[in-house]
């Protein structure tokens, strides 16, 4: 590669752009510099540590406070970055993962797995809680104000390919029309609403809700097929 | 052709149904804050929906790390941690008498059993599933102790809307006094309060039944309640909604089943 790819341009390009392009070499430093914070996100399985996210909520609901505080340092860079995304805005964010995390506290023995593994019941609470937030407060008047510090972690997106799910969802997202796979992508990681989708392509609301809808439907029977 | 959005794709109404595209458009996050509620308020009943939800909140997490990392502000710790510390909004002063519990555990086993019926819908909230097994037997173990009204003849699991495990539990006697017992602690955030609601089956709006403090309440309902009348839990400004209809996001509810 002669050149290095930016994150404008991967987030322009979608998620494909991000797992192929955004990890190539001019980010490698920064993984290796970010590897021991996502430790406990990655290790999960590793149940004889003690540490993995399931143990954590499992002493978290029995009121043990330091495995909270263990918890939101291994988790709160990964979920803060997701709440910016969405809300962008930094008092916004925090709200969201204040909520959120007085939820994890509150909630933990609620946690089981038939409510989907640690790592996503986390995110859902802080993305739904984000979502509440951004749709009730009007982040309209923000709505393109990016946040610069927002940092792509190419690890992260390197991973993505490794962990079994991740791959799937990749391979399916990768038989999407390019511009419905962007879509997809736009809306769950920024958050968008359909009529902010549909303002953001310039496209009719209609169109964006049937693209939204024949993705789902597309990526739910691939999903089902390579899983 | 003519979706109900006028999207004016063919099929498109059939899509709309489809739990999977319903549970998808609420996970992906495009719906507004009044349609993904309604989403999540049916999910309390449909559990095809409720699965389609959590399987597309595992399924697509791994396009969250296209967010990257971003260490938070320094002081949302402490905030967090003060919000932790403080002692729950409430008391248990809203208690009624002891008394009868093996009653309530023996009807809710039955409604397990029978859980396989469509038409049983008394327990039908938690399913066979091992979790949901856990589930039951937190609740029985909670109903044990848990005041309730003479001869209930109504029962509910108030059920976050994101997931199925119990929040509250409420209990209707033939007086039409309901108990709301927490079964586990509510999230009620800073300057916020629950607001109970009963919405009655085709009832185009809900009726408040007031401020739901986190450790439950009693009160006496307008009248007896047809099977299907929804109890619903949202959460609202101090002091609850001051429009008459639910301002904040359903977080959780359940059907009056017949006892």
């Amino acid at each position: 590669m002669a050149w290095a790819p930016t994150w404008d341009m991967c987030e322009a390009e979608g998620v494909l752009a991000l797992l192929e392009m955004c990890s190539r070499p001019p980010f490698e430093a920064a993984r290796a510099r970010k590897r021991p914070s996502r430790r406990v996100m990655t290790e999960q399985r590793d149940f004889a540590g003690g540490d993995d996210l399931a143990s954590l909520l499992w002493r978290i609901a029995s009121g043990d406070r330091p495995a909270f505080r263990t918890l939101y340092d291994a988790q709160s860079p990964r979920l803060y970055a997701v709440a910016m995304r969405i809300t962008r805005q930094p008092a916004l964010a925090s709200d969201a993962m204040h909520d959120a995390f007085l939820q994890v506290w509150r909630n933990a023995s609620q946690f089981d797995s038939a409510r989907g593994t640690p790592e996503s019941w986390l995110l859902s609470l802080v993305r739904y809680r984000a979502l509440d937030i951004a749709r009730n407060r009007g982040r309209e008047v923000l709505r393109d104000a990016m946040p610069e510090q927002v940092d792509p972690d190419p690890d992260a997106l390197a991973q993505l390919v490794q962990r079994r799910e991740a791959a799937s969802l990749h391979q399916c997202l990768e038989r999407l029309e390019p511009e419905r796979r962007d879509l997809v992508a736009l809306a769950f990681v920024d958050g968008l609403s359909h009529s902010e989708l549909a303002e953001r392509i310039k496209m009719p609301l209609g169109t964006v809700k049937s693209w939204i809808r024949r993705s789902l439907i597309a990526l739910r029977a691939c999903l089902d097929g390579v899983s | 052709m003519s979706g109900s959005d006028g999207s004016g794709e063919p099929g498109d109404d059939a899509a709309a149904a489809d739990p999977h595209v319903r549970a998808g458009e609420l996970v992906l996050g495009v719906l507004t804050s009044g349609e993904a509620a309604g989403v999540r308020r049916a999910a309390m009943t449909d559990f095809d929906l409720a699965d389609a939800i959590v399987r597309w909140e595992v399924q697509l997490a791994p396009l969250a790390d296209a967010a990257g990392l971003l260490p938070p502000p320094a002081e949302l710790w402490p905030r967090i941690e003060a919000s932790v510390a403080a002692p729950q909004p409430g008391t248990a002063g809203n208690v009624v008498a002891l008394g009868g519990a093996s009653g309530n555990a023996g009807r809710a086993e039955a409604g397990r059993a029978n859980d396989n019926q469509a038409d049983d819908r008394r327990v039908g909230l938690w399913r066979g599933a091992t979790a949901a097994a856990l589930a039951l037997a937190a609740v029985l173990a909670a109903v044990a102790f848990l005041p309730h009204p003479a001869a209930p003849v109504q029962i509910a699991a108030l059920v976050p809307a994101s997931a199925p495990a119990p929040a509250f539990l409420a209990q209707v006697g033939a007086d039409n006094v309901v108990v709301v017992s927490a079964i586990s602690p509510a999230a009620v955030p800073n300057n916020r309060d629950l607001e109970l609601w009963l919405l009655p089956p085709g009832a185009a709006a809900p009726v408040s039944l007031g401020v739901l403090p986190a450790t439950g309440r009693t009160l006496t309902l307008p009248g007896p309640q047809p099977a299907g009348t929804q109890l619903l839990v949202s959460l609202e400004p101090r002091g609850g909604s001051t429009t008459g209809q639910p301002t904040g996001p359903v977080l959780y509810g359940g059907a009056l089943g017949r006892s």
